[in-house]
């Protein structure tokens, strides 16, 4: 019976340890597995942004950042043992020494973002004396570690902060979304401007590197390793000194419009770019904002600050997403359609009486010199911005070829995105009869398209809306023969070893269907009107003869926008530059001296800002 | 073709030959060899590794001049002295208690079960008193002479057992107490207890833990308070063994990590000293009563069925030992030491499986352990006693 109960007794170990061992062997050797291997994940530094000529824009700073094991939370279960003491007591020392409530400390180490073993970061950008403190005392912070972690920087404050954007931390909605498959829920990604257009090669791949680990959690050694990859530097094209005085400019203008009683005036946007390949050289927006706010996280204070109503939105990149009625700047486009389809000619002349009443007595129009040009050329009309010019020609339209403006306009890329490699473009909007049935759906009357819409269309105003980047890169396209380029801020992507891996070729959006007779014209008059029309006073004593044109856009419950925008040399165009103020007043007297100094600037001449007057449209 | 009778046989045979159990002297040789080999994988990777396992090798040594010694004793002569080794036990399982009162020496981890001079332990008495127990209890039950029937005789041998098992509680050490119940039951049974009285006494038993956690819980109601009739620690091993989700951290943290390792060495296992879970310190106490964990995790099942086989052969060697006694104090012995390392092997590997509560019990020939091995060996010079006698 003994001999029984010895069998029995064997035989039931012996069955119990096949089950363990052979049947479910494998299940328990993968929890053998997870319980000694740790990966630690390796940051691989993000790409950094530099302007056309290297200038750093965006750099990384190593900063030291104190971690904490997860382990070192709070375990209600272990309530009052030792070891929950001696927890207790790192966690103490470590919110003396870094001045972090304990509560804090606890509701990091309880965060469900990281990966559940890995260390929780306390604290970020921690000064080097308390490092010192920490790695002195090291027996009194077990479980705490000291890493590096990179940050961006701004070497150059807020210059260019709409193009180069901010990162932050990973957004939830970011993380599920197909784009960031393989982010981690802690990596910093682009959020706005180049950070989040070029994420895909600003972002390197972390590496990682599995350790094998004892049961208090000390590494023993090293299984594998996978080497992080960084992510690639880039250029932009764009000029960080032109930048420079671009934003200044604005700045100045919006001084120049307070000076002239136009007290509303607080943004605006400037464009400049390359007409000969569709290059981005300044692209400013005003009021700006910091970048560096963002790094680590911003406070939910200042956001409010700067998404407040009474902010001006700062954040908002007025240069790509800004809509405007495009006002004068319109009727070279209005000119070159109506030259185009043979509405007008370079000899056709016109008569200005103050109030124009082509449609009839009862549908009268003034031009915007009440007194009236009187007798006008074709090119007068672009010089002198005499709307009733544009109106005949607008009417003309309306009876021969009713929607032939916004036919013409859209081939030079009005009313739809240009694709510019930043995020936010907007659109605009080029209105036709379509548009005003659908706008005016719950309002039959208004859903007719009439010939005062037409008429309005073709000086600029009525529902007409353009972004100050469609207005740039559609002078651009007359400046150089007429092809409208796509336009770009991103020149080079840079391998590790600063070569460039990717050049950014010029992109052809369209090649609109228009002699280069025409164009002449239309550029005879623009020149015309810089030297002795509506832009005559800002350009004064400038060494380089410009084209271009001005605008005073009327918005319904505001003060006019003020509009310039021109490109030089006039015969060998190179760069074209757009300035629209916002409740600025007149085009003339406050955005054409930005545009001065900005083309100064990029031809090399003398920046100066000049005080101009002008009370044009 | 004669027909060689046993006795003739033995005549023929040199004395030696006549002395010696080979089957046992081969298992006990091939256990303590096999535990040598894990018990140095196990400690490998400590600090003090080498000399644990010089002290583990010393040991055996000590355990095989116990043997000879045991082994050249008539273990006749023991039979009359049930009184005086009952005292002796009974002097050596409150030994540390008395020196701690002396204050000599302090409880270690809460417990009064080493013999230690200050800081310097000297070896458990409780292991040494298992055996003088089964001395004492094969004497007593010996006079029954294979027939326990009278309610008396039944109370006296109770009696006799209840005094060891209760002054190991006051250690207090309840796995050894469980080690004493098993022997006295085992003796009992060979000793000729009858089936009704077996049922009895296992009522008792169930009625008496059942007591136990009936105060224990009265205990805590009133004073508010652990410990007061069951150790905290003892009370967490038994609530984890029934629930192992209870607690992770502590009690059942060991039984787990211990599943995985031996679960981890599947078939074949992870070779000697490449077993992780015993090497990155996930498992308590590998090189004592963790051992068999780390034979699971190093050698795999194969390993734990070769230890298993071993463990066979020693008991059913035993088994003849006992059969073939001359008497039956002599059979009785035999019959509590084979009792006593069935309990050992199904408590330790059964704890080490998840498949009994946890007790500090180690596993004989291969756990780490001075005293428990001198013991263990002073057992196998015991039952070459009876053997070498049995004429």
């Amino acid at each position: 019976m003994f001999g029984a109960l010895i069998a029995a007794v064997l035989a039931i170990l012996a069955a119990r340890l096949w089950v363990m061992q052979v049947a479910e062997g494998s299940a328990y050797a993968l929890q053998a597995k997870q319980n000694r291997v740790r990966e630690v994940t390796l940051e691989a530094p993000r790409g950094q942004i530099f302007d056309r000529n290297g200038e750093p824009l965006v750099v990384n700073r190593a900063v030291l950042v104190v971690m904490a094991e997860p382990g070192l939370a709070y375990n209600e279960k272990a309530g009052e043992s030792a070891e929950e003491q001696a927890k207790g007591q790192v966690k103490q020392n470590l919110s003396t020494l870094l001045g972090v409530p304990v509560s804090e400390i606890e509701e990091k180490l309880a965060s469900k973002k990281e990966n559940a073993l890995a260390p929780r970061v306390i604290a970020t950008d921690v000064s080097l004396d308390k490092i010192a403190y920490l790695a002195e005392h090291a027996s009194e912070f077990e479980g705490i570690e000291v890493r590096s972690r990179a940050v961006r920087q701004y070497p150059q404050g807020r210059l260019a902060a709409h193009v180069l954007g901010y990162a932050g931390e990973i957004s939830d909605s970011q993380l599920s979304g197909a784009d960031y498959a393989g982010y981690d829920p802690t990596d910093i990604v682009g959020k706005t401007g180049a950070e989040l257009s070029f994420e895909n090669v600003l972002h390197g791949d972390r590496g990682a590197r599995i350790l094998e680990v004892t049961a208090g959690g000390r590494p023993r050694r090293m299984i594998s390793e996978t080497q992080p990859n960084a992510g690639k530097d880039i250029v932009l094209t764009i000029d960080s000194e032109i930048q420079k005085v671009a934003e200044e400019a604005l700045v100045d203008a919006l001084a120049d419009a307070h000076r002239n009683n136009s007290v509303k005036a607080k943004s605006g946007a400037a464009v400049a770019v390359d007409v000969t390949n569709g290059e981005v050289v300044a692209l400013a927006s005003c009021p700006t904002f910091d970048p560096a706010l963002f790094v680590g996280g911003i406070s939910q204070e200042t956001w409010a600050e700067i998404t407040d109503k009474s902010s001006e939105y700062p954040l908002s990149n007025r240069a790509i997403a800004g809509l405007y009625p495009p006002a004068s700047t319109f009727k070279a486009i209005t000119g070159l359609a109506g030259l185009d389809s043979g509405l007008t000619s370079a000899v056709s002349s016109y008569y200005c009486p103050g109030r124009w009443i082509g449609m009839g007595e009862q549908w009268g129009k003034w031009c915007w010199l009440h007194s009236g040009h009187k007798s006008m050329s074709f090119r007068g009309g672009v010089e002198e911005s005499c709307d009733a010019v544009f109106y005949e020609i607008g009417y003309a339209f309306y009876k021969n070829d009713r929607e032939g403006i916004q036919r013409f306009a859209r081939e030079f890329g009005y009313g739809s995105r240009l694709g510019i490699d930043l995020p936010g473009e907007r659109a605009g909007r080029m209105p036709d009869a379509k548009w005003k049935k659908e706008f005016n759906e719950d309002y039959p009357e208004y859903q007719r398209w009439l010939p005062g819409d037409t008429v309005n269309l073709a000086i600029g105003q009525g529902d007409t809306l353009v972004t100050p980047l469609q207005v740039a890169m559609s002078y651009a396209a007359i400046a150089n023969g007429g092809t409208l380029y796509k336009p770009h801020v991103l020149k080079e992507v840079l391998s590790s070893d600063g070569n460039p891996v990717v050049t950014v070729e010029p992109t052809v959006i369209a090649e609109p269907d228009v002699s280069d007779e025409d164009l002449r014209t239309m550029r005879t008059a623009l020149k015309q009107v810089v030297r002795t029309g509506t832009g005559k006073s800002a350009f004064r004593g400038f060494n380089v003869s410009v084209a271009g044109k001005t605008g005073t856009a009327e918005v319904a419950g505001k003060d006019d926008f003020a509009w310039f925008v021109g490109y030089a040399p006039a015969d060998s165009p190179k760069y074209c530059v757009a300035v629209v103020i916002e409740q600025g007043g007149s085009g003339g007297s406050v955005a054409a001296p930005a545009a001065r100094q900005i083309l100064a600037a990029l031809l090399g001449e003398k920046i100066e800002h000049v005080n101009a007057t002008d009370n044009s449209r | 073709m004669r027909r060689i009778t046993h006795g003739e046989m033995m005549e023929e045979r040199p004395l030696i030959f006549r002395a010696v159990n080979a089957p046992l002297i081969a298992s006990v040789v091939l256990l303590t060899v096999y535990g040598s080999v894990v018990v140095s994988s196990a400690v490998s990777s400590m600090s003090s590794g080498p000399s644990m396992l010089k002290r583990h090798l010393f040991g055996i040594g000590l355990g095989l001049v116990f043997m000879a010694v045991a082994w050249a004793f008539d273990y006749r002569k023991l039979e009359g002295w049930a009184g005086p080794l009952m005292a002796l036990s009974a002097l050596l399982i409150v030994s540390p208690r008395i020196l701690g009162f002396l204050k000599v020496s302090k409880a270690i981890s809460g417990s009064y079960s080493w013999l230690s001079i200050g800081k310097v332990r000297l070896f458990q008495p409780s292991e040494p008193a298992k055996l003088v127990v089964i001395v004492v209890l094969a004497a007593v039950i010996a006079r029954y002479g294979g027939k326990i029937e009278r309610p008396a005789d039944v109370a006296r041998i109770c009696g006799f057992a209840a005094v060891p098992f209760v002054l190991i509680l006051t250690q207090p050490d309840l796995g050894t107490g469980f080690v004493f119940i098993a022997i006295a039951v085992g003796m009992m049974l060979i000793g000729g207890l009858q089936p009704k009285w077996f049922l009895v006494l296992a009522l008792a038993g169930v009625l008496l833990v059942g007591g136990l956690f009936a105060a224990e819980s009265i205990a805590f109601r009133v004073t508010g308070d652990h410990n007061k009739v069951i150790p905290k620690h003892q009370m967490d091993r038994l609530t984890v063994f029934f629930d192992p989700s209870a607690d992770s951290a502590n009690a059942g943290f060991h039984v787990q990590q211990s599943k995985i390792a031996i679960g981890s060495g599947e078939l074949s296992g992870k070779g000697l000293r490449a077993g992780t879970q015993g090497n990155l310190y996930f498992l308590p106490e590998r090189h004592t009563d963790f051992i068999f964990s780390v034979l699971g995790e190093e050698l795999g099942f194969v390993g734990a069925i070769v230890l298993l086989g071993l463990y066979l052969a020693l008991l059913v060697t035993a088994m003849s030992i006992s059969a073939s006694s001359r008497d039956l104090f002599g059979a009785l012995i035999v019959a509590g030491v084979c009792t006593m390392w069935l309990f050992q092997i199904l408590e330790n590997i059964g704890m080490t499986i998840g498949v009994v509560p946890v007790t500090g019990i180690p596993l004989p020939f291969m756990s780490y352990g001075a005293s428990f091995m001198v013991t263990n060996m002073t057992a196998i010079g015991m039952l070459l006693s009876v053997w070498t006698r049995r004429y």
